[in-house]
């Protein structure tokens, strides 16, 4: 582990041979270079310029060679060869957590393939190994093999242009299908979005008739005072309704010849009728007829004249 | 790190997603509320312009009164008829019950309010009548 704090980021070679935890301030941001231990690396020529071409046929390019494992993949360009790179995000990442780094602390990630290329080689990677390049790929060997070396001078390491983004959850979905459920969630909330629009639209449309409605109608201000005048004119429709259907039904009583109609009252809260001539058995036979018409009544009979008082 | 995680980015999405849900359910609701408050508004209304033209009409209620009270079978009835302002008074002291039959089928079928309807039978052939309707 080496640190430089010039910078706002602090350096860090990321190597599970260096397994000291670190206590990183608040705020603290790392820019992390991957020991050659966390990657693989080929160095290859392919018919294709384009990189985006190649980075699609990345798996397959290291599919007889890696291990077991959910790798992720990287490459640039270098000359007319291609550098692509195959890394697993978990190992990467528990290995920050062992040395106390969270995932928002970290400022980029970066190989030591691009990062270390121009330093002096072989170079000091921990107790028992070296980093030296070979075929222009850096390489770990053992300190053994080399009777010199130099010490990892972080102050001379500049900042990678090539760096890769740790995918915390790549080993459980692959970001390409997370991308295609951002792109669905995303439709689906330019379709809610529509829809809302569309609904706030149609009311706005609805409250613009209402108003329409009440200068076509000549309606009051509110809709209490509407309806309480409807209420009005309805309570004054059905009582000259009914008025009518219960004069109907005593102009329809089955009266005898001797019988006969001799008073009828009506004002707002009273309706009267009086019938002359009747006798206490013809009083319950006109009593069924109006109550089976639907009509409340109180019959008094005095003196042969039945009274009839009806319930509006 | 610098790039924008997608995790991240579902989980804005994830957010705005539920609180497009809440505004629409608020907007369906209000939706609601102003589709029944336009269907009330027009159904009182269209009663009310109905009720109103059979009963607020005073002119048209009026000329339909005195075209009943012109018609010929009530020459000679003797009606005493007073006009005001909200009112219509129809008296007759004695007539005849055919007279009465055919002006009360005439005014029962007319729209107009009977607030008071006395009717008081004199003999066989003859009643008293006492008539007030408002105009």
């Amino acid at each position: 582990m080496f640190t430089n704090f010039k910078t706002s980021a602090t350096k860090l070679l990321l190597d599970p041979q260096n397994c000291t935890p670190l206590t990183p301030k608040k705020g603290e941001k790392f820019d992390i270079i991957l020991s050659p231990s966390l990657y693989w690396v080929r160095s290859v020529k392919l018919p294709i310029s384009s990189l985006r071409e190649v980075k699609k046929l990345l798996p397959s390019l290291f599919e007889d060679f890696l291990p077991e494992g959910n790798y992720s993949y990287s490459a640039y360009k270098e000359g007319e060869k291609f550098l692509i790179f195959a890394y697993e995000d978990k190992e990467i990442l528990s290995l920050l957590q062992h040395y106390n780094i969270q995932p928002s602390q970290i400022n980029s990630v970066a190989f030591a393939q691009d990062t270390l290329k121009r330093c002096d080689f072989p170079m000091r990677l921990n107790e028992a190994q070296l980093l030296t390049l070979q075929d222009d790929i850096v390489v770990i060997i053992p300190k053994e093999w080399e009777k010199k070396s130099y010490p990892l001078d972080v102050t001379r390491i500049t900042k990678s242009q090539h760096t890769i983004t740790l995918q915390q959850f790549g080993h459980i979905v692959d970001s390409a299908n997370l991308y295609k459920i951002i792109a669905l969630l995303a439709a689906f909330a330019v379709v809610l979005g529509v829809e809302l629009f569309a609904v706030h639209h149609k009311t706005q449309a609805l409250q613009t008739d209402k108003q329409k409605l009440f200068a076509k109608y000549h309606l009051k201000p509110t809709m209490m005072q509407n309806k309480a005048i409807l209420s009005n004119y309805t309570n004054l429709y059905k009582g000259q309704k009914k008025l009518r259907a219960t004069i109907d039904i005593f102009l329809a009583l089955p009266l005898s010849k001797t019988q006969h109609l001799s008073l009828l009252e009506y004002n707002t809260t009273h309706f009267m009728m009086e019938i002359a001539n009747i006798q206490p058995q013809s009083r319950k036979k006109i009593e069924t007829f109006l109550k089976n018409k639907g009509l409340k009544i109180a019959t008094t009979l005095t003196k042969n004249i039945l009274k009839v008082e009806v319930m509006l | 790190m610098k790039n924008v995680n997608p995790l991240h980015i579902i989980a804005l999405l994830i957010t705005l997603l539920l609180f497009l849900f809440f505004k629409l359910h608020q907007s369906h609701e209000l939706f609601e509320q102003s589709r029944a408050d336009f269907i009330e508004t027009k159904k009182v209304a269209l009663q009310l312009v109905e009720l109103q033209s059979l009963y607020k009409n005073h002119a048209r209620i009026k000329a339909s009164l005195q075209k009943i009270l012109h018609q010929p079978s009530l020459k000679d009835a003797k009606l005493s008829v007073e006009f005001s302002a909200t009112t219509l008074k129809i008296r007759a002291k004695k007539m005849q019950r055919e007279v009465l039959k055919s002006l009360m089928g005439k005014i029962l079928n007319a729209p107009c309010n009977i607030k008071k309807l006395t009717i008081k039978r004199l003999s066989k052939t003859t009643v008293r009548l006492d008539m007030e309707i408002a105009l």
